[in-house]
């Protein structure tokens, strides 16, 4: 389009001279670039979530449990009393008879509460009584409670400081009932939602350190009986700030699968299962919250009544599992593995994950037959996560449709009222087309000069209209609880929603340019 | 030179054929000075349109330098108005976005101008019809007779050979239309070709020559004599 100022400045003047018309058109044109542009980068983004979700390697996995287990997959497996059958460590080799899968690993879900020990409220009192300052800082202080390790990790009181004994026998001193000594994972422990992950705690007083010793100490959350928030910190160390860590207990391969490389340490072994040592593995995240010094390596967290030495803490991932700590799941049943016996105690669930997620349902087939013949017929439960996320992407491609279905009702509605508003203003200017046709205006010169209007309008819309769309986006955000801002799909959806208009305005602007001159300068 | 042969035209209205002009032949030299004359509906303004390119004939041929141009594309045909022919109508026709100089020079960029070049030629035209100090008013801050004297500047932006005038009095008091005319013949003493339609008798008569239409054919073609100087 060839334009003289004169052209641009008749066309821009003409959207001014009516500044309700032309405000109506802007607002029109907004609303369908919001809508579009908001909708597909909604659209875009649901679809970008069901695909992130379905390469997780989540859904990689074949889950073998026990019946009983598969009521609830994401319990602890041991947990659960293996009615019949018991499924251990040993039952990875199933592997070997099913070409597709590619890993087979343990990885149960499991808790590690910081600081948490048996011992209940009264012996800590006791502890803050007898510890340095308390006197002077009196009622204050009481509410500061403190727990001396001393070094190589044997728990007491202050007043048991310095004398080795654990703290169930600090405890047992007190004269009180101990607390169950369960192993990480032992009990109801389940994973905190994520909103319960974060301690509100703030760290008190530090008591005076001794030489090498880490320092337990709780805050009275004014519960009675409680024990309070926890937080584990070394003299020279930097405070925790969660209380409870979740994690898996997973056999070395469950690290392959997951593709999750070590950043600083190393990964477990075989033999550290078999040891069952107290060991973790932090991800990058957890990582970097706990120990924001970044020295994590070899120190200690005390969970439970074991102290458990972080060797390894890993490269970020981007997945899920940098905000987990991991141990060796227990491999007792090589214990027992010369005498076969299986204890129920060591009922695990078993995961095998194949590389092609096509060759799942012939992979669960081989497991199944392998296990049914291993253990007779339903006595083992194999279910595929997949097909749960496969539903949920079904789901989301519907939502998607739909989605694109009233973000393309509100293009063509506000398309059709453009093209109305833009005709209206062809019928009423008219003479202005003989005009410019009798000043040597051509058929495309004409036409020009009136789409310039369609564009000046056009933009305004569309600037608005990006607004809106962002808006809207921020909107959905908050209502649906994932971030649907993406740039590209945003000004991919102001294009799209400009072309429509701008086609349709096309039409306005050619039948005007189209009138017969002498018609139009009757 | 400017040569109609055997022109009509016909607009159909449903089962209804209205016949505008029937068999129009005519010829008109440069530097002519003709008025076009007849009653309501007898085809002066289609046969202003016709030789202006505003409108196509439905039979017959248009010759413009001897050379047909009644089949020519549009964008030829719109070259063609830019360049050789200037309109002037009863209702001025200005754009009233614009201001005077810009309505002035808005055919000159249709000409390909440079946009210094047309602001240049745009103030002397303004200047030469006495509105060097209006240039920037809007078309609606402006009188009838000063309207139309932007109108006349703005048909001879681009020195046409042909000015096409439709009724260029009807609107303007008579003292504002002496005016116009006196602009116009002034025009056509230099050497520029003036088809003037209007069904006033007074004015049909200061022409040098006179047609006379009805009901679509030539009734009359006869040259008149020079008018009696104005005082």
């Amino acid at each position: 389009m060839n334009l003289r100022r004169e052209d641009l400045l008749l066309s821009l003047r003409a959207v001014l001279g009516r500044p309700a018309e032309s405000l109506l058109l802007v607002l029109v044109m907004a609303l369908a670039v919001g809508a579009t542009a908001a909708g597909l980068a909604l659209a875009g983004r649901i679809a970008e979530q069901s695909r992130e979700r379905l390469a997780s390697p989540r859904y990689r996995e074949i889950v073998v449990a026990t019946r009983r287990q598969a009521a609830d997959m994401e319990v602890p497996a041991r947990l659960r009393s293996a009615t019949d059958v018991a499924l251990t460590v040993d039952d990875l080799e199933a592997r070997q008879v099913v070409p597709a899968v590619r890993y087979a690993y343990l990885a149960n879900p499991t808790g590690f509460p910081l600081g948490e020990l048996p011992v209940p409220k009264q012996v800590a009192e006791m502890a803050v009584a007898d510890s340095p300052g308390a006197a002077e800082a009196g009622e204050a202080a009481a509410a500061v409670q403190v727990i001396v390790i001393p070094a190589g990790g044997q728990v007491g009181t202050p007043a048991a400081a310095g004398a080795p004994g654990s703290a169930v026998e600090a405890a047992a001193d007190a004269g009180q009932t101990a607390a169950p000594t369960a192993a990480p994972g032992d009990g109801d422990t389940k994973p905190l939602a994520d909103g319960q992950r974060e301690s509100g705690a703030t760290p008190g007083p530090a008591a005076t350190p001794g030489d090498g010793n880490a320092q337990l100490r709780f805050e009275k959350t004014g519960a009675p009986g409680a024990l309070g928030q926890a937080l584990l910190t070394t003299p020279e160390g930097p405070r925790p700030q969660r209380e409870l860590l979740t994690g898996f207990q997973v056999s070395p391969e469950f690290f392959a699968a997951w593709n999750l490389a070590p950043a600083a340490g190393s990964l477990f072994t075989a033999a550290d299962m078999a040891r069952g040592e107290p060991i973790l593995v932090l991800g990058a995240e957890l990582g970097a919250t706990l120990f924001a010094d970044g020295e994590a390596l070899d120190r200690q967290v005390l969970s439970l009544n074991r102290l458990y030495t972080i060797t390894g803490v890993l490269a970020p991932s981007g997945t899920e599992m940098d905000r987990h700590a991991f141990t060796p799941a227990p491999a007792a049943a090589q214990r027992f593995q010369e005498s076969g016996i299986r204890l129920p105690a060591h009922n695990t669930s078993l995961r095998f994950a194949v590389a092609d997620p096509g060759r799942l349902d012939e992979a669960r087939a081989q497991l199944a037959s392998h296990f049914a013949a291993a253990y007779g017929a339903g006595a083992v439960v194999i279910d595929t996560p997949r097909a749960e996320a496969a539903a949920a992407a079904d789901r989301d491609r519907r939502l998607i449709t739909v989605t694109l279905f009233l973000e393309l009702a509100a293009l063509a509605i506000a398309a059709v009222n453009m093209t109305n508003i833009f005709f209206s203003r062809a019928r009423r200017r008219r003479r202005e087309v003989g005009i410019l046709k009798a000043l040597g205006g051509s058929v495309g010169k004409v036409f020009a000069t009136f789409f310039a209007e369609a564009l000046v309008v056009g933009a305004a819309g569309a600037g608005m209209g990006l607004g809106l769309a962002l808006l809207l986006s921020r909107l959905t955000e908050q209502a649906i609880g994932f971030g649907v801002s993406h740039a590209g799909l945003t000004l991919l959806g102001v294009a799209a929603a400009w072309l429509v208009v701008a086609a349709c305005t096309v039409l306005s602007a050619a039948t005007a340019a189209r009138l017969p001159a002498a018609d139009a300068i009757r | 030179m400017i040569r109609l042969v055997n022109i009509a035209k016909r607009y159909d209205l449903g089962e209804v054929q209205v016949t505008a002009l029937d068999g129009v032949g005519l010829t008109i030299e440069r530097g002519e000075y003709v008025s076009v004359m007849g009653p309501s509906g007898s085809g002066k303004s289609t046969l202003l349109h016709i030789v202006g390119l505003l409108d196509a004939a439905s039979e017959g041929s248009y010759f413009l330098e001897e050379v047909e141009i009644t089949r020519l594309p549009d964008r030829e045909q719109a070259r063609i108005r830019n360049r050789h022919f200037g309109f002037i109508f009863q209702s001025f026709n200005l754009f009233h976005e614009l201001s005077a100089l810009e309505n002035v020079m808005l055919p000159l960029g249709y000409a390909g101008v440079r946009r210094s070049e047309r602001r240049r030629r745009a103030d002397r035209l303004l200047e030469q019809v006495g509105l060097a100090e209006r240039r920037f008013h809007l078309p609606a801050m402006l009188s009838g007779g000063e309207q139309q004297r932007v109108a006349v500047a703005r048909s001879l932006a681009v020195e046409p050979d042909l000015i096409l005038a439709d009724e260029p009095t009807g609107n303007l008091p008579s003292d504002r239309g002496t005016e116009i005319m006196e602009l116009l013949e002034g025009l056509n003493r230099s050497g520029v070709t003036l088809v003037m339609v209007t069904h006033d008798a007074a004015l049909g008569r200061r022409a040098r020559r006179r047609v006379r239409l009805l009901d679509g054919r030539i009734v009359e073609d006869r040259p008149l004599p020079a008018a009696p100087a104005t005082p």
